[in-house]
C-alpha cells in the first residue's frame, strides 16, 4: 500500500517527488532527508554497528521510518559501500586512506598530497590507475555489494511507491585531483598552474563517464523517473573565483550534458557555496537537473534557477543538529514559504543530515511541511 | 622596505618573491627587514581577500609563497641568532573527535605569515592537552578546529577544564571551521568566532 503521511495527502511519494523535479507543484512540498548515520543514535545503535552491519542498519532505517511515519526519499542504509568503490571518487579508500567508524566517530579522510605537482603528467597520460594505494580492497566490495543485494528495498520501496535520492553516482575528475593533491596544494595549483589542472581533469572525463556506463547498465530503468548523484566540493566560490570557476565549466557541462543524454536527472549535489555562479546552470533544459544545496543561498537558487531545476538542501546541520525544534521550525518554515511556489522544491538537508540529529529536531522538520507545505487547490 | 619585494608578494609572484630574497641574502640585506617586506605583501593578500579580490585559493597560495621564502631565511635567522619578533603565540589544534586539518593548517600558515609565533597540537586532540599548553605564561590565545558537529561538546569540555583550573580568564578563545557558527560561539562561550582565516588574523591582532 503507498505510504500516507497525511490525510490531505493526494499522491505518492514518488509521484509527490516526480512532480517537484519536472518544476510541478505537486500536493505538498516533499520532505526528502539524506542520511548518514543518524539512524543509529535514533534507534540506540553506534554508527560504528550501524556502518558495518549492513542488515542491522537496514532495520534501523526501517524502524526510523516506521518512528516517524516515513519520508518522502530513501537515502540508503549503511554508507560501507563507497568506501570500498572500485571506482575513483574522494571515498573510495582504494585511493584515499579514511578511518572508519569507531563507536559514534565517524569515517574520517586523512587528507595528504598523495599526488605531487609534477604528477599532474602521469595523470594526463595514465588516468588515475598509478594511485590505487589499496587495489585489493575492490575484492571486498562485491561481497559488500552482494550484502546490500540481499537487503528486500526495492519490495519494500515499491509497496510504498518511495523513489531512491540517486541510483547512480560521479565526481568530476577536478574532486578527485583536489582530494589526491590535497585542499591547500590543490587551490595553490588553480592559482599558478590553471592549464595544466585543467588539462589533467580534461584528460580522465573519460575514465569517470566510464563508470558511469557500468552504473547507467547496471540500474537503469525505462519506466520510472531516476536520478544520478554528481557531487562535488572543491571549486566552490568560497575557496575559488567565478572567473576561476568558469575555467571549470566546460569540463562540468560536458559531464552534466552526459547524464541527461543518459535519461537520469543529474542531481547537483554541490557542498559548500556557489551562489555567485548560479547562473551558469541556467543553459541546462527544465526538469532535467536538480540541485542538493550545501551552503549555496536557496532563496537566490529560486531566484535564478526556479523556473528549470528542482532544489533542496540548505538547512544546516547547525540548526538540525544543535538548534531547538522551535529554530528548526523556524528555519524550515521561512524556507517553505520562499521555495514551494510554483513547485520544484522539497525540504531536505545539507549535504547529509548530522549523526547526532534529536528525534525532536527531526519531527519539527516533517511536522513543519505537514503544517506549511500544503499547496492550494 | 622592498616594494618590489611587497609588489611581487601581493602579486602572488613566487618565482619574483624567490628571486628578490635570494639576491638580497647575496646583498647581504638584514633578514629580518626582508621578513618585513614578506609580511606587508601578506597583509596587502590579506586585504585583498576582504575585498573578494582575491579568494581562499590566492589566500593560501599567498601563505605558502611566504614560508617558502621564510625557509630560505630561516638558516641565516639561526646562523646570525636572530629572533623574529612575534606578535604573540597562539596555540591551535583540531580538537578531539575530529581528524580534519585543513582549516587549521591554513590559519596557522596566514596567522604565521601575520607575525605570530603558533604552537600547533595537531588533530583529535585532548582537552587536557589544550589545557597543558595554556599554561604556558606568554600563550594568550586558544584557537580551536573542528569540521564535525560532534566535536562541538569537545569544546565545552576544554573550557570545562579551563575554568576547573582557573584558567579561562588566562586566554582568549577564538573558534573556527564548518562545525561553528557566530550563534554557536555564543552559545559556547568563546571570545569570538572567526569565519574564515583573515578573520582569525584580526581577532588575534584585537586579543593580542
Amino acid at each position: 500500500m503507498p505510504l500516507k503521511m497525511h490525510e490531505n495527502e493526494t499522491m505518492t511519494p514518488r509521484e509527490r517527488v516526480e512532480a517537484a523535479l519536472a518544476i510541478k507543484e505537486p500536493d505538498r512540498v516533499p520532505f526528502t532527508p539524506a542520511f548518514h548515520c543518524a539512524q543509529a543514535r535514533l534507534t540506540g545503535m553506534t554508527i560504528e554497528e550501524f556502518f558495518f552491519n549492513i542488515p542491522k542498519s537496514f532495520e534501523a532505517v526501517k524502524r526510523v521510518w516506521e518512528m516517524f511515519g516515513g519520508f518522502d526519499i530513501y537515502s540508503g542504509c549503511s554508507p560501507i559501500l563507497g568506501y570500498y568503490a572500485p571506482i575513483p571518487n574522494s571515498h573510495s579508500q582504494v585511493y584515499f586512506d579514511w578511518t572508519l567508524p569507531k563507536g559514534n566517530i565517524p569515517e574520517q579522510m586523512h587528507e595528504r598530497e598523495i599526488m605531487k605537482r609534477e604528477d599532474y603528467d602521469l595523470v594526463i597520460q595514465n588516468g588515475f590507475d598509478s594511485f590505487k594505494r589499496r587495489p585489493e580492497l575492490q575484492n571486498d566490495f562485491g561481497k559488500i555489494f552482494g550484502e546490500f543485494s540481499n537487503l528486500d528495498t526495492a519490495t519494500w520501496l515499491k509497496e510504498m511507491d518511495v523513489m531512491n535520492l540517486s541510483e547512480a553516482f560521479i565526481e568530476p575528475p577536478v574532486d578527485m585531483i583536489s582530494f589526491l593533491r590535497s585542499f591547500n596544494k590543490f587551490l595553490i595549483d588553480v592559482v599558478e598552474i590553471p592549464e595544466k589542472v585543467i588539462e589533467a581533469c580534461e584528460a580522465t572525463e573519460e575514465e569517470l563517464l566510464k563508470t558511469l556506463d557500468l552504473q547507467f547498465q547496471a540500474f537503469r530503468r525505462k519506466d520510472i523517473t531516476q536520478m544520478c548523484l554528481f557531487g562535488f566540493s572543491r571549486i566552490a566560490t568560497n575557496f575559488i573565483s567565478p572567473k576561476k570557476f568558469e575555467l571549470f565549466w566546460p569540463h562540468i557541462k560536458r559531464i552534466t550534458e552526459y547524464i541527461i543524454k543518459n535519461d537520469f536527472i543529474v542531481q547537483f549535489h554541490i557542498d559548500n557555496d556557489y551562489t555567485d555562479v548560479l547562473e551558469y546552470f541556467t543553459e541546462f533544459p527544465k526538469g532535467k537537473i536538480m540541485f542538493h544545496l550545501d551552503l549555496t543561498d536557496i532563496f537566490k537558487a529560486k531566484e535564478i534557477l526556479g523556473d528549470r531545476a528542482c532544489l533542496m538542501g540548505n538547512v544546516p546541520p547547525q540548526i538540525t543538529g544543535r538548534g531547538s525544534p522551535k529554530q528548526v521550525e523556524d528555519y524550515c518554515k521561512k524556507q517553505i514559504e520562499g521555495c514551494m511556489e510554483g513547485g520544484g522544491y522539497m525540504l531536505g538537508s545539507s549535504c547529509v543530515l548530522p549523526d547526532e540529529i534529536p528525534a525532536a529536531n527531526l519531527k519539527a522538520m516533517k511536522d513543519c511541511v505537514m503544517k506549511y507545505g500544503f499547496y492550494r487547490r | 622596505m622592498n616594494k618590489e619585494l611587497v609588489n611581487a608578494m601581493a602579486d602572488l609572484d613566487r618565482t619574483k618573491v624567490l628571486e628578490i630574497v635570494r639576491e638580497d641574502i647575496e646583498k647581504g640585506t638584514d633578514p629580518l627587514k626582508i621578513i618585513d617586506g614578506l609580511s606587508k605583501g601578506v597583509e596587502i593578500v590579506g586585504e585583498f581577500f576582504e575585498k573578494k579580490e582575491y579568494f581562499l585559493a590566492e589566500l593560501i597560495t599567498g601563505g605558502d609563497i611566504f614560508e617558502n621564502a621564510f625557509q630560505k631565511l630561516k638558516p641565516i635567522l639561526e646562523k646570525r641568532d636572530l629572533v623574529l619578533k612575534s606578535k604573540g603565540k597562539v596555540v591551535i589544534g583540531t580538537v578531539q573527535g575530529d581528524v580534519h586539518d585543513i582549516g587549521k593548517n591554513i590559519v596557522k600558515t596566514i596567522l604565521t605569515a601575520s607575525g605570530f609565533s603558533v604552537e600547533d597540537l595537531g588533530v583529535d586532540v585532548k582537552p587536557e592537552k589544550f589545557i597543558e599548553a595554556v599554561k604556558q605564561p606568554e600563550i594568550k590565545i586558544l584557537a580551536l578546529s573542528a569540521l564535525l558537529t560532534i566535536a562541538i561538546d569537545s569544546v565545552k569540555d576544554i573550557i570545562r577544564l579551563l575554568d576547573r583550573e582557573n584558567l579561562r580568564s588566562k586566554v582568549r578563545i577564538i573558534i573556527g571551521g564548518s562545525a561553528f557558527t557566530k550563534e554557536i560561539a555564543d552559545k559556547l562561550g568563546v571570545d569570538a568566532f572567526g569565519k574564515d582565516p583573515r578573520e582569525a588574523v584580526k581577532l588575534c591582532q584585537k586579543f593580542i
